[in-house]
């Protein structure tokens, strides 16, 4: 007799997929959880690091010698404060101002120099846009005035170099220094980044047509000096993120003594009058932070101390009121395992 | 079979995302707009003031619209769209970890599951109801002739299997005719076709498993179907051979439910009907006169035991009343309109007078794991309905058997049933009040009801019926016809629940596609489901491992990835924002257009995306604590809340990047370029620490993009500063070489983490969620309360020994399943017509979980 046998099983070829531990899911792996352990220590070595990096920074900066000197209300005499906007836009004006200061503390050369305007913005989106780089480098694209409108072209439709708002606007006071009624100098090479002078700004390309507009805006060029070498204009041209900014105007190389009596003679030609804005002289010496700046050093210390005493209150916390971990008790479903069963 | 056309399936999580972004996209609205007016507001008054910026006295009107437009294109990156493709690439590789899993290939087999749909994973993680079908889904589809009953006598009872049955086997060898005839029909009446091997043996392929399971039993009693060509059957009954000629088939249909051929017997050109069916299609167009009180018995005993019953019947037909039905019948079948119904019309006026032989019970063995399966989903909060086509007693036996319903006294079965309109009415009232009133008291309360009882309940009483699925936890639904399952599916989903189909044939083809996920069984019922599926498995157990394992991890890591990539574009917007309040609200950007890129393409992407190989819980916690799915089910870890989380960290993170910046970077040093960089490092450095702090295990993979990505980050943006042409030349190196870039950096990193880790911490210890008890207890190797043994007990994958199964050995059936069903065929009897009354009695019953499955709609 037959034997009838069912439809052939499916035939055992193997579909399986390849095994691997990324495929299964199974790579090994590194699984912490935040022990009272790992947590309270994470946080006292953030204090016991943070404050003396804290200190450290603040003593650097505190030990920085700046002395800062706002000039733009000083350099105004009575009859011309009433009417400063008008007093800064004549040209006939005499805007030659002096003053003096003294020195309180030692000063270690270098001491650099920086005019700081206040309520200035740089970082405004139709000036931060107004330059064209192309320009700045290349001779042969002198013509190539783009984003730079509305400075871009004279009135006679020839371009501009350099071209557009931030240029068109570069300060022009200028300082000179007496101490002791001698003469110091100001080095005033070197005061912009190497990078942009090799690479930013062209060796042959020379200013044109600058400030010949119906409108003049800052500082004149002279036309005969490349613009890699017109180191205030490529200071400058390095916008600023903030509308309180410090541009480096040059470097005094000499020490400055205590009770060393500073006179500055100041052309006082720049408008901050119209927009409110402060210009101040300053003068300060550098560390290995930078200028003064307490900031950091009081962020690290507030960091560190709130670290500390988040491990203290996380000790105090586990020691008064421990809690094991993990306990199954606190699965709701083993407290009432009648609810999902 | 007809397939609904299916739509496109959404998952809840990306609802939610998109319910997000759209907040997020108001916010940009009101930002955009409160920005413009300022920044119109700010040009009007001070930017006249400022000579530098010369702006031009007068504009035209549309001027007033550029302010605007410029903060526009300043938030546009609110709204992250790197989270489209980010989406994309973990949903496509979740559907791989699927595909790959080595623990969910069935061996038998060797089918690997397969997730066809790659964009709905997550969902798996929210399931809240799975509607199963039974045959093939729960069992085996292993059909094995157990019993029959020929003209009121009953074999397979004493040993449990017909084929063995003396009494059969003596009554076939004597001839009895009745008994022949129903042999020729359980090897005929069908359509299956038999070929020959070569070494003589006999192959059936069949379409149906229960038709196989007859001819094969058929044969086994010596009557052998082993031929067809073209319209002949030839039969080999003991030395004889017999030869029929198929006039018609008439097919088989679920609305039928029976099937029938119309033959001309060759020996002595008599022209016969055939038919098998189910009891309700078959015993109602039994002859006048006889007697089917015995096949009912026979049917209702059987069911109770788990078996499923078909009927067997024939008549004689006479030649001209052939002739006259046979016109009928071939113009029906070539009707364009209507032409199912108008065919099953014509067979209807056949299939009457029937003589009813016997009945046939076949049984179908339940799945290794199903019942384990479902007790953990089951704790895992998963309600579970069952549609089934089969008899309401075979359904409740297999449901009892696979911890489906719990026997009494701890579960309670409410039947909803009803000849007319109006009992359905009735008794679908009085179960939903038992449902109502009953307290937390915990009991399983499950409710059956019938395809026709269905019908009246899902056609007038809607609303009263969605109520009820509503409070029920579980369901079964018997006699169910596909579309009405896919009603069902329907219901549940307007009730906003997230459902799960998972079924074997193509009668549940509709449900599949219906379902918020549809799951086939690729069995052996063909691949009809398993291809309409958005996933397919091999064996029902493997449900729990692709709904706890990869539906849950799915959600967790979705969870993490969008809020993340939210994160991370309101940090750097936010930064912008605050700056546009110190660029005299001009618009002005921070961050070079290179920097803004490739923040999104490459520094914040490239970790967030190793997140799809985080496991807050190892597989074998989840396993043993399915509760957890929860967390999942509810929402837990992506809903507006946890978003406000994320969006409040990020607001955090942008103060403490942006004040530190421009303090630190003030004066002499707030060079533009440099600020940007310094908020920029700020910035990648934070969110590395929040990967970081997010990521619950960290594989070498994970090392790799957190860390590598932060040394990635340095190596390209060193690349670009040593470009002269571009706008950040050497301003890397620069700000490398400053000690205060590096303090900046770590204050920032400092002052970001430590508040995050601090409440994380304090939650974690003292406010734990269950995942980080659960975290707690399997790192420091706690205990770790089992919850009994839901692990499956490994079973020998083929079991020959089908008398382990309960239902096929009523004397050693567990105890605790006494209470549900009278031992005695006498009780079974008495309630013939509707077999659960006595369950309605005992109203007062409970609804353990009233509140939870109760939803805000």
């Amino acid at each position: 007799m037959m034997e009838p046998h069912s439809a052939p099983t499916p035939k055992k070829y193997s579909k399986k997929p390849k095994y691997s531990k990324f495929s299964q899911q199974e790579l090994p792996a590194w699984k912490p959880i935040l022990t009272p352990g790992w947590v309270i220590s994470t946080f006292t070595v953030v204090g016991i690091v943070f404050i003396p990096v804290g200190l450290a920074s603040l003593f650097s900066s505190e030990s920085v010698e700046e002395a800062a000197i706002r000039y733009d209300d000083k350099c105004l005499n009575e009859i011309h404060a009433q009417n400063a906007v008008a007093f800064i836009k004549n040209d006939m004006t005499n805007k030659t101002c002096t003053t003096s200061w003294t020195v309180e503390r030692k000063m270690q050369g270098p001491i650099f120099i920086y005019y700081q305007l206040d309520n200035y913005y740089q970082n405004h989106r139709r000036y931060v846009k107004s330059r064209n780089d192309k320009q700045l480098v290349n001779p042969a694209s002198e013509g190539d005035t783009t984003n730079c409108y509305p400075q871009d072209k004279t009135n006679g439709s020839m371009p501009i170099v350099p071209c557009g708002l931030i240029a068109w606007s570069l300060f022009n006071d200028t300082y000179k220094f007496w101490v002791n009624t001698k003469s110091l100098t100001v080095n005033k090479k070197d005061i912009s980044w190497g990078s942009d002078r090799s690479h930013k700004f062209g060796s042959k390309v020379y200013p044109k047509n600058f400030q010949l507009g119906g409108l003049v805006g800052g500082a004149k060029l002279d036309e005969n000096i490349p613009l890699n070498q017109q180191e205030d204009l490529i200071v400058w041209m390095r916008t600023a993120a903030l509308p309180s900014f410090r541009k480096l105007y040059g470097k005094i190389e000499t020490n400055l003594e205590v009770n060393d009596l500073v006179e500055i003679v100041i052309e006082n030609n720049y408008n901050t009058y119209e927009f409110g804005g402060n210009k101040r002289l300053i003068l300060s010496t550098a560390t290995w932070i930078g200028g003064k700046n307490p900031f950091l050093g009081m962020a690290y210390l507030f960091v560190g101390g709130v670290s500390l005493l988040c491990a203290i209150v996380f000790i105090l916390l586990y020691v008064i009121k421990p809690r094991p971990l993990g306990d199954p008790s606190y699965l709701s479903w083993n407290k009432n395992p009648g609810i999902l069963k | 079979m007809s397939r609904g056309i299916p739509e496109p399936k959404l998952t809840a999580m990306d609802a939610m995302i998109d319910k997000l972004t759209g907040a997020i996209f108001v916010f940009q609205i009101v930002v955009v707009m409160v920005l413009g007016i300022a920044g119109n507001v700010w040009k009007d008054t001070e930017a006249k003031k400022q000579w530098y910026v010369l702006y031009p006295d007068k504009g035209p009107w549309y001027e007033l619209l550029i302010i605007p437009l410029r903060f526009e294109l300043l938030c546009s990156i609110m709204i992250p769209i790197s989270i489209k493709v980010s989406l994309d690439l973990v949903k496509g590789l979740y559907a791989k970890f699927i595909d790959w899993d080595h623990r969910m290939v069935d061996l038998e087999t060797s089918t690997p599951s397969n997730a066809t749909n790659t964009a709905i994973s997550e969902d798996l993680g929210q399931v809240e109801y799975i509607l199963t079908d039974k045959t093939g889904t729960l069992t085996e589809n292993k059909m094995i002739f157990r019993r029959c009953c020929i003209s009121g006598i009953f074999y397979g009872n004493e040993n449990g299997d017909a084929l063995k049955d003396v009494e059969l086997l003596h009554a076939v060898s004597s001839g009895s005719p009745d008994a022949v005839q129903f042999l020729t029909i359980m090897a005929i009446c069908n359509t299956v076709i038999p070929t020959q091997s070569k070494t003589g043996d006999i192959l059936y392929k069949a379409q149906s498993q229960d038709e196989d399971a007859l001819v094969q039993a058929a044969a086994h009693l010596h009557m052998v179907f082993f031929n067809k060509s073209g319209n002949i059957l030839e039969v080999k009954f003991n030395s004889s051979i017999l030869q029929y000629e198929v006039l018609e088939t008439l097919e088989f249909t679920s609305d039928r439910k029976r099937m029938s051929l119309v033959l001309r017997d060759c020996q002595n050109g008599k022209i016969l009907l055939l038919s098998k069916g189910a009891d309700e299609a078959i015993l109602p167009y039994a002859r006048t006169g006889q007697q089917t009180r015995n096949f009912i018995e026979a049917v209702e005993q059987y069911a109770h035991l788990g078996l499923r019953t078909l009927c067997l019947a024939w008549r004689e037909l006479r030649e001209d009343e052939y002739q006259e039905w046979s016109l009928m019948f071939k113009e029906a079948n070539s009707t364009l309109v209507d032409r199912e119904w108008r065919v099953a019309e014509v067979c209807q006026r056949i299939e009457h007078n029937l003589e009813v032989l016997g009945v046939t019970a076949i049984e179908d063995r339940l799945q290794d794991g199903v019942p384990e399966t479902i007790e953990t989903l089951r704790k895992a909060g998963i309600n579970f309905w069952m549609l089934t086509g089969d008899k309401q007693n075979t359904a409740i036996q297999i449901a009892l058997s696979c911890n489906f319903i719990s026997p009494e006294p701890k579960g309670q079965l409410l039947s909803i049933d009803g000849k007319t309109e109006d009992e359905v009415r009735r008794s679908l009232e009085r179960v939903l009040l038992t449902m109502r009133i009953t307290t937390s008291e915990p009991k399983d309360v499950a409710f059956v009801i019938d395809g026709w009882a269905l019908d009246f309940a899902l056609n007038h009483y809607r609303k009263a019926f969605t109520e009820l699925a509503i409070l029920s936890r579980t369901a079964i639904c018997c006699r169910v016809t596909p579309s009405q399952k896919a009603q069902l599916v329907q219901i549940l989903k307007s009730c906003d629940y997230r459902t799960l189909a998972i079924g074997d044939g193509g009668n549940d083809v509709r449900m599949i596609q219906q379902a918020d996920i549809g799951v086939g069984i690729s069995g052996r019922e063909g691949l009809q489901a398993a291809r309409a599926a958005d996933y397919s498995i091999g064996k029902f157990r493997f449900l729990k491992r692709l709904i706890l394992v990869h539906g849950r991890y799915s959600y967790n890591r979705t969870a993490f990835l969008s809020q993340y990539s939210f994160y991370k574009s309101l940090l750097i917007c936010f930064i912008q924002i605050f700056f546009s309040f110190i660029s005299g609200v001009s618009g002005t950007s921070l961050f070079n257009s290179v920097s803004l890129m490739a923040y999104n393409v490459f520094y914040t992407s490239v970790p967030v995306l190793v997140s799809v190989l985080d496991k807050d819980l190892s597989e074998e916690t989840v396993i043993q604590h399915p509760q957890i799915l929860f967390y999942c089910q509810a929402g837990r870890l992506l809903n507006p809340s946890t978003f406000a989380g994320w969006f409040g960290r990020s607001l955090f993170h942008a103060v403490v990047v942006f004040l530190i910046s421009i303090h630190a970077y003030a004066y002499d040093k707030s060079e533009m370029e440099e600020v940007s960089m310094v908020a920029l490092s700020g910035c990648i450095w934070l969110q590395a620490f929040v990967v970081a702090m997010e990521t619950n295990s960290f594989t070498i993979l994970q090392h790799l993009a957190i860390w590598g990505n932060l040394a990635g980050f340095y190596a390209i943006n060193w690349i670009f500063s040593a470009l002269p042409a571009s706008g950040m030349y050497t301003i890397m190196f620069r700000l490398c070489r400053q000690p205060s870039y590096w303090i900046s950096i770590f204050l920032m990193t400092a002052a970001g983490m430590s508040p995050i880790l601090a409440i994380k911490y304090f939650r974690y210890t003292y406010r734990p969620s269950k995942i980080n008890t659960l975290q707690q207890a399997e790192r420091l190797g706690g205990p770790i309360v089992s919850l009994g043994t839901i692990e499956p007990q490994p079973r020998p994958l083929i079991e020959k020994d089908v008398s382990t199964l309960s239902i096929t050995q009523p004397k050693n059936r567990n105890p605790v399943y006494e209470p549900l069903l009278s031992d005695s065929p006498n009780a079974t009897r008495r309630s013939s017509g509707t077999p659960f009354d006595f369950f309605q009695s005992q109203s007062r019953s409970s609804l353990p979980n009233y509140s939870r499955n109760c939803k805000d709609n």
